[in-house]
């Protein structure tokens, strides 16, 4: 499964690590790429992507998950 | 039960950039109990406004920020000054206890010296490792990778067994001397550190203070009850009273009461400005002479100070192109420079064969010189302080993308009604047939009918009546038709308003029961008549308009231009837009609202506005006080700025690499390295914090 969203707050190294490891954490993400020019995230992972989690997750961390079709 | 406002001081440490000040501040606005929190990245500070009730929990807003990664605790501003003193004193004692260490030594008091490098390098010069360690981690690196790497490997080789290091002949404590190589370098970089701290919060420290004054909450009548909110909490129709001396702390109309203004808070023009009842007031200005009552017309959150602070703050977030190819190249330069240092050594003592202590020094020298430290410190400050000096001339870059190609653009589109000129119509003359009704009745009957239509020459001579003190009456059976004019009844006079077909410009031909009248009109200029003649020394002006040819023509002609274009429809101002830019880059300039797709599409935008619209219009660059005299200013201080920032990146980078081959050759040694660092990043600092 391949799963991608946009971060528009992504603006440097330091966001692109806290959203690698934060998504990192779930238990069915495999790989994890921020793409820091285009502000977004691809996710690989083994099954669906609960995205209102990951959405959560990064939410408590200052960051909002827009989707992208 | 009325809660208390209170606002509590936080230091934040660990934000790298304004991205982070941004996301510090969305989790702590989160909490419940927090009116409002503004984080500033330079002062590495917060201002958090909370409700204070049983339920509040201080130890959670620290949580909360600490849970993402930064370090945040109370600053207790009486201590601010201990503080001061003990960030100074740390590095200095850090500086003494190195320059100890020889003596130690040489009183054969080896463990004392040990435990000191030990403690500097490993315990005041913890942050660098730990920065460097995050990064490795991710095979990532950065300054603090070669700062680390250069005063842990000191320490290490200072522990070697002498015999190891040191060839035959040579005396055999010299590695012990290492040690100091490494608490050297921690101590200049810490002393590098809090100079540069000092700096950054001198020059920050005066705009901040306009935050610090406005104030926190307000009591207003609301439904005949009078209440004390907070601020952000202020709605459409209250209404409150600002006594002489306090700050007006939203925008609003006066409803009761005179008074004069001083806006420079907000504009940085001090002039006294006279306002009445009817009279808006913006928020963020002083009230100077008299009580007054103010009714409030939009929220908070739509308050023109508000708006400001905002775009100012997520302007600090975007980064000039510059920056963002030097954070790419930072990233190839720390490994080629780790390269770089590990051929040294090996050439030295592989090839050449030189003694493994001074091989292993050439090669620290290397790593050290070569940080590119300041290279962080190279825009930031410039921008703070670019966006300060812009809001007081009464500008704002919304977007710091573009601060590098702004002034090299040659092609200027300009927009003409709202941008160049005011869209404002002014009656030059009225010609009568007789004197049966006296003008000022003339007036008074075309304004009460023009008052049924949106047309900007209507409005202009309701305007008018309005300025002279005429009252507008009651009118009935009115048709109009788009285009061709208005009709109707007032005060049982049949009146009929229509373009003047023989005169193909803005005059219009008025019939009142049968006696024909016309009104000359004369759209008012919103700059002088010279203006775009200046600028076109320089630059290439076209104007695009949407107006009648005659109109454009004549504007055109009065500014000395001889490129313009009319009727165009706003499709037809992008589609002209995206053609010239084949030819090359484009600035458009407009009022931001009606020309909003040829201001996205040109490179780059500026529009001029009233503040209250701040909010709504595109572009990169607002004018949102003073009109477009201010351009003048915009290209002065967008140069200004850009020059700045590469000076700072040849202080920070260029003077690093040049410094590579001296240290290579082995003409510097590690610890003069680290000094010469540290000044690299002190100049950057200091170069950054001159007035633009």
């Amino acid at each position: 499964m391949e799963t991608k969203f946009t971060v528009p707050e992504i603006s440097c190294g330091h966001c692109k690590e806290t959203i690698e490891s934060t998504v990192n954490s779930l238990e069915n993400v495999e790989n994890v790429n921020v793409d820091i020019d285009q502000k977004s995230v691809h996710v690989k992972s083994s099954s669906d992507l609960d995205l209102s989690l990951v959405s959560n997750m990064l939410d408590e961390q200052g960051y909002t998950v827009v989707e992208s079709s | 039960m009325s809660n208390q406002v209170k606002s509590i001081n936080l230091d934040i440490d660990g934000m790298t950039c304004a991205a982070c000040a941004a996301r510090v501040e969305r989790v702590l606005s989160k909490n419940e109990h927090v009116l409002d929190a503004s984080v500033s990245f330079p002062l590495k500070s917060a201002i958090v406004d909370i409700t204070d009730d049983e339920s509040f929990d201080f130890d959670k807003i620290i949580k909360s920020v600490n849970k993402i990664g930064y370090k945040a605790k109370e600053s207790d501003e009486e201590n601010t000054d201990k503080n001061i003193k003990f960030k100074i004193f740390v590095p200095i004692a850090s500086l003494l206890m190195t320059v100890s260490l020889r003596y130690f030594f040489e009183a054969g008091l080896d463990l004392i010296s040990y435990l000191i490098g030990f403690f500097v390098v490993l315990v005041l010069g913890r942050n660098f490792h730990i920065s460097a360690f995050k990064k490795i981690k991710n095979l990532d690196f950065n300054m603090d990778t070669l700062i680390s790497l250069g005063s842990l490997s000191s320490l290490l080789i200072s522990l070697l067994p002498a015999e190891l290091i040191s060839s035959v002949g040579s005396p055999s404590s010299g590695n012990k001397m290492f040690l100091d190589t490494g608490a050297f370098i921690v101590s200049f970089l810490l002393i590098g550190k809090a100079i540069e701290d000092r700096v950054i919060e001198e020059s920050v420290k005066t705009s901040e203070s306009i935050k610090s004054r406005m104030p926190k909450t307000l009591i207003v009548n609301r439904n005949q009850d009078k209440i004390e909110i907070p601020i952000k909490d202020v709605q459409e129709k209250d209404f409150f009273n600002v006594m002489v001396g306090e700050i007006i702390p939203v925008d609003g109309e006066i409803i009761e009461g005179e008074t004069t203004v001083d806006e420079s808070l907000l504009t940085g023009e001090s002039v006294p400005l006279m306002k009445r009842r009817g009279d808006q007031v913006v928020g963020g200005s002083i009230n100077l002479q008299g009580n007054i009552q103010i009714e409030v017309k939009e929220s908070y959150q739509k308050s023109t100070y508000n708006i400001i602070e905002d775009l100012i703050r997520n302007a600090q977030g975007t980064k000039p192109d510059i920056q963002k190819s030097l954070d790419t190249i930072t990233q190839y330069f720390v490994p080629v420079v780790l390269l770089i240092s590990f051929s040294t050594f090996a050439f030295k003592y592989l090839i050449q064969g030189v003694v493994l202590i001074d091989a292993l020094k050439n090669a620290i020298a290397v790593l050290v010189i070569a940080c590119p430290c300041a290279l962080g410190l190279a825009t930031p400050i410039v921008l703070f302080k670019t966006a300060t000096a812009s809001k007081l001339s009464g500008f704002l870059f919304k977007n710091f993308d573009i601060l590098q190609k702004f002034g090299d653009i040659n092609t200027m589109v300009f927009d003409k009604t709202g941008t160049l000129s005011s869209g404002i119509f002014q009656i030059r003359e009225i010609q009568m047939p007789d004197e049966t009704i006296p003008r000022n009745s003339v007036l008074q009957l075309i304004a009460s009918l023009e008052n049924y239509s949106q047309h900007p020459i209507a409005k202009s001579i309701v305007y008018q009546a309005e300025l002279e003190d005429l009252p507008l009456l009651p009118a009935s059976n009115i048709k109009e038709k788009p285009g061709v004019g208005i009709e109707g009844v007032v005060e049982k006079q049949f009146i009929k308003i229509e373009k003047n077909k023989e005169k193909n410009d803005s005059s219009l031909k008025v019939l009142i029961n049968d006696k024909t009248y016309f009104l000359y009109l004369e759209e008012e200029s919103s700059v002088s008549n010279d203006f775009l003649g200046e600028l076109k020394e320089e630059k290439h002006i076209i104007i695009l308009s949407g107006d009648k040819k005659v109109n454009v023509q004549k504007f055109a002609e009065k500014q000395n231009i001889e490129e313009f274009y009319s009727d165009k429809s706003p499709e037809e101002k992008l589609v002209f837009v995206k053609d010239i830019q084949k030819e090359g880059r484009v600035i458009f300039v407009g009022d931001g609202i009606n020309d909003s797709p040829a201001i996205k599409q040109a490179d780059v935008g500026v529009t001029t506005s009233s503040s209250s619209q701040v909010a709504q219009v595109s572009g990169d660059i607002l004018i949102h006080r003073g009109g477009l005299e201010t351009l003048g200013e915009i290209f002065n201080l967008s140069k200004k700025s850009k020059y700045r920032i590469y000076q700072n990146l040849f202080l920070a980078f260029v003077y690093n690499t040049m410094m590579i081959p001296i240290a290579v050759v082995g003409l510097i040694t590690p610890n003069l390295a680290a000094l010469a660092m540290a000044l690299s990043s002190i100049s950057v600092v200091i170069n950054s914090s001159r007035k633009l």
